[in-house]
């Protein structure tokens, strides 16, 4: 044996163990529990985790609730630890680590109103002014006061109302806020 | 005891036993010995060591005063 | 060249330099390209974070597109692409061979920031694979691994074909990094991980150990180097850097759950990786000591040598980030800094106080002597220096000091969760602050490399190889 080879072997040796241990192990142990339930995740909320994912929120969003006793997360009406099964296994996860902005495991049953949702979207600031979560105008379109009849626009404060015009939300909007609303721990995903 | 754990515990101990045979080996096989002379490698007959390099921002050539550390007296100023 | 010849020509330090110089100078070129670029979204993400309403219509700059543009730019464009060019002369010059494959790598260079260019228009563009670290398209990684395994086939050749007796830990390092490195890049890349916290495993498998056994080999390997080479003292114990390396490959593999304490996996997983994290203080430790006995007494020199200057920086700051990571694995501890900015900091600390300032003190050795041409100003260099070291450090404080107090109001219940928010703003500003500070010394940096390929000068202002140069004109 030479004695670069050993040098080789190990380098295969410690990382090839630790892949097993960290990433095949776990498959073994939580796939099976995770797949098997059916889920409710009609075509919206799997429309509307595409829209979650592709604008980042999880770069400012975490989305795991810590046990009752570690942190405040239960104290604050977060919710209770977060499960495998909460995820309703969409891919890709978004379990999240930075808390930027609250945690939304349990978003749906805290903020149930769509018309929450589509301010806070539209314009967060016209919510809480302090906040620092970035506007996402172009999920919604501004028409004319007297299109769309029968269709309410958002209820802006005075400051964000364009005049003339009025705010609705557009289709990725929706199926966003119907993902954001089915985040809720108790119809959380199992059948 | 969890089979969680049982796993655990059985490859811990396999690996932990597999790295010690090696090192053993490695230790009786004498590939320890001698093994301060690989510090030496980054210098050659063109860069030797006992020679400061890339003093660009002034001059410093202190390293002859320096007291060698356990060890360097074999090999400081030894050519490769 | 005939891989069974057993030919016993020693190669000058020159002329491996010479045959280095193409290669490496266009894998560090392109590195400064991303540099630049990932800086330029760096700054973007920081003032929106308190400035959200800017650009605010446009959805390809939102911040969640731009904030991991910026991390894969640097991560898998800057300090991958010079890494693997600092790499690949540290294992010429410690094997005493020249780089093989270089017509293949050149290509491979080529395509690798073809892949980033793609890639970072379908990030910006909303097709993000969304998993942190992994935001590039599998398409993407599977090229950038694939050049990768490139480099990595003339690492092992120069292996086979080396003209020394023994391979220096440097080379442990470096040969660890590209075996190591495909692996991980091809592993995340597979779909068999899928259920959401089985990914999000994974997830943190590949970025800590992206971390730990890519970007810490490379910055160890540059440190183990230049630290004797500028100072002409051999490191302080051969044997304890061997050690080092043996507990980084086995306990930084097992690290990556503590990305993951409180969350939805298995509670023992969890402490599998929260051990493996306090035992890599072993290795850590004992990296710090050899390069503390090296340098002690010898502070003129550090000063002097720009290489130096960074590098030592680098060297202290990994062993301070990899310490406070240790820490932060605690429970205890990691219940008041999790999803706080103290860990984007903790990121920072690692990726630019030790890789990045690594890489620029890697540079400053490099080019001068593949190019054979000198830098052409001093105080460029030193204003580099300030403006990187003042920057990153004034980040580091600024977000870790108000991470912390953001982290307790977080787990005090009577804290109002908008409060932990407006407490953080004056330090995001802070952030943006050192930003620019680093962003400057970034295009100094720049111009400094430009000008060492465009219009050198003729009159040297740091003889480096000056004497080289006449004498090779002499002759």
């Amino acid at each position: 044996m030479t004695r670069y080879s050993i040098l080789l072997f190990g380098i295969f040796a410690t990382f090839l163990i630790a892949m097993f241990g960290l990433t095949i192990l776990p498959k073994i142990f939580i796939d099976d529990a995770v797949k098997e339930p059916v889920y409710f995740t009609p075509f919206e909320v799997t429309e509307g985790h595409k829209i979650f994912v592709r604008e980042g929120c999880i770069y400012c969003h975490s989305k795991q609730v810590r046990p009752e006793g570690y942190g405040a997360d239960f104290e604050r009406g977060w919710g209770r630890a977060s499960v495998a099964t909460d995820y309703r296994n969409l891919l890709p996860h978004n379990l999240g680590t930075m808390r930027t902005g609250p945690d939304l495991a349990n978003i749906g049953a805290r903020q149930p109103g769509r018309d929450w949702h589509y301010l806070n979207l539209y314009q967060p600031r016209a919510i809480n002014e302090h906040s620092i979560m970035p506007p996402f105008p172009w999920l919604f379109e501004v028409v004319g006061e007297e299109a769309r009849p029968g269709r309410d626009g958002l209820r802006l404060p005075e400051q964000y109302r364009i005049p003339g015009s009025k705010v609705l939300p557009s289709d990725e909007a929706r199926y966003l806020v119907t993902y954001l609303i089915s985040l809720d721990q108790q119809i959380a995903g199992v059948d | 005891m969890s089979t969680g754990a049982l796993v655990l515990v059985l490859s811990s101990l396999l690996i932990i036993g597999g790295g010690l045979t090696l090192f053993l080996w490695a230790f009786f096989n004498g590939q320890f010995d001698h093994i301060h002379k690989g510090s030496m490698l980054p210098f050659d007959d063109e860069e030797p060591a006992g020679k400061r390099t890339d003093q660009i921002f002034g001059d410093d050539d202190t390293l002859s005063e320096k007291e060698p550390y356990k060890g360097e007296e074999k090999t400081r100023g030894s050519r490769k | 060249m005939d891989p069974g010849s057993k030919s016993s020509y020693q190669y000058t330090v020159s002329e491996l330099d010479r045959k280095a110089r193409f290669v490496v100078l266009f894998l560090i070129m392109s590195g400064v390209f991303w540099l630049l670029f990932g800086t330029l979204l760096a700054l973007v993400a920081s003032l929106k974070m308190h400035m959200p309403d800017w650009l605010g219509t446009a959805g390809w700059l939102t911040f969640g597109r731009v904030r991991p543009l910026h991390l894969n730019t640097v991560v898998y464009g800057w300090a991958s692409l010079t890494g693997a060019g600092v790499a690949l002369w540290l294992l010429s010059r410690l094997l005493k061979v020249p780089i093989m494959l270089r017509g293949y790598i050149i290509v491979a260079g080529v395509i690798w920031n073809i892949a980033l260019l793609i890639g970072s228009i379908q990030i910006l563009a909303g097709h993000s694979r969304g998993i942190e670290w992994l935001e590039f398209p599998v398409s993407t990684m599977v090229v950038i691994v694939l050049c990768v395994i490139i480099m990595s086939a003339s690492v092992l050749m120069m292996l086979a074909l080396r003209r020394v007796r023994q391979l220096y830990v440097s080379v442990w390092y470096l040969i660890a990094a590209f075996l190591w490195f495909p692996l991980l890049g091809l592993v995340s890349s597979l779909p068999i991980f899928d259920t959401p916290t089985v990914q999000a495993g994974m997830n943190w498998w590949y970025a800590h150990n992206a971390l730990g056994l890519w970007f810490t080999p490379i910055g160890l390997a540059a440190a183990y180097y230049f630290i004797p080479k500028v100072l002409g003292r051999p490191i302080y114990s051969y044997g304890l850097s061997l050690l080092g390396f043996w507990g980084l490959a086995l306990f930084y593999n097992w690290n990556g759950f503590h990305h993951l304490i409180g969350g939805p996996v298995p509670t023992w997983f969890v402490t599998i990786s929260i051990s493996a994290s306090v035992m890599m203080v072993i290795p850590v430790v004992v990296v710090a000591v050899n390069h503390h006995m090296t340098v002690v007494g010898s502070f003129r020199a550090v000063i002097n040598s720009p290489t130096l200057r960074f590098v030592v920086f680098a060297a202290m700051s990994y062993t301070f980030v990899s310490l406070q990571g240790a820490a932060q694995a605690l429970r205890s501890f990691n219940e008041v800094i999790h999803f706080t900015h103290f860990v984007v900091a903790h990121a920072h600390i690692g990726m630019y106080a030790f890789v990045t300032m690594m890489m620029f003190g890697a540079c400053y050795y490099i080019i001068p002597r593949i190019t054979m041409r000198e830098w052409h100003s001093k105080g460029l260099i030193k204003w580099h220096f300030w403006l990187t070291a003042i920057g990153v450090i004034i980040y580091a404080v600024a977000l870790q000091g108000i991470g912390v107090f953001q982290g307790f109001g977080m787990i005090d219940p009577d804290v109002p969760f908008t409060d932990t928010v407006t407490m953080t703003v004056p330090y995001l500003v802070a952030r943006s602050v050192s930003g620019f500070l680093m962003a400057t010394g970034h295009l100094i940096f720049a111009w400094l490399m430009i000008r060492m390929v465009w219009r050198p000068s003729e009159q040297p202002a740091t003889p480096l190889v000056w004497n080289k140069i006449k004498e090779e004109f002499a002759s």
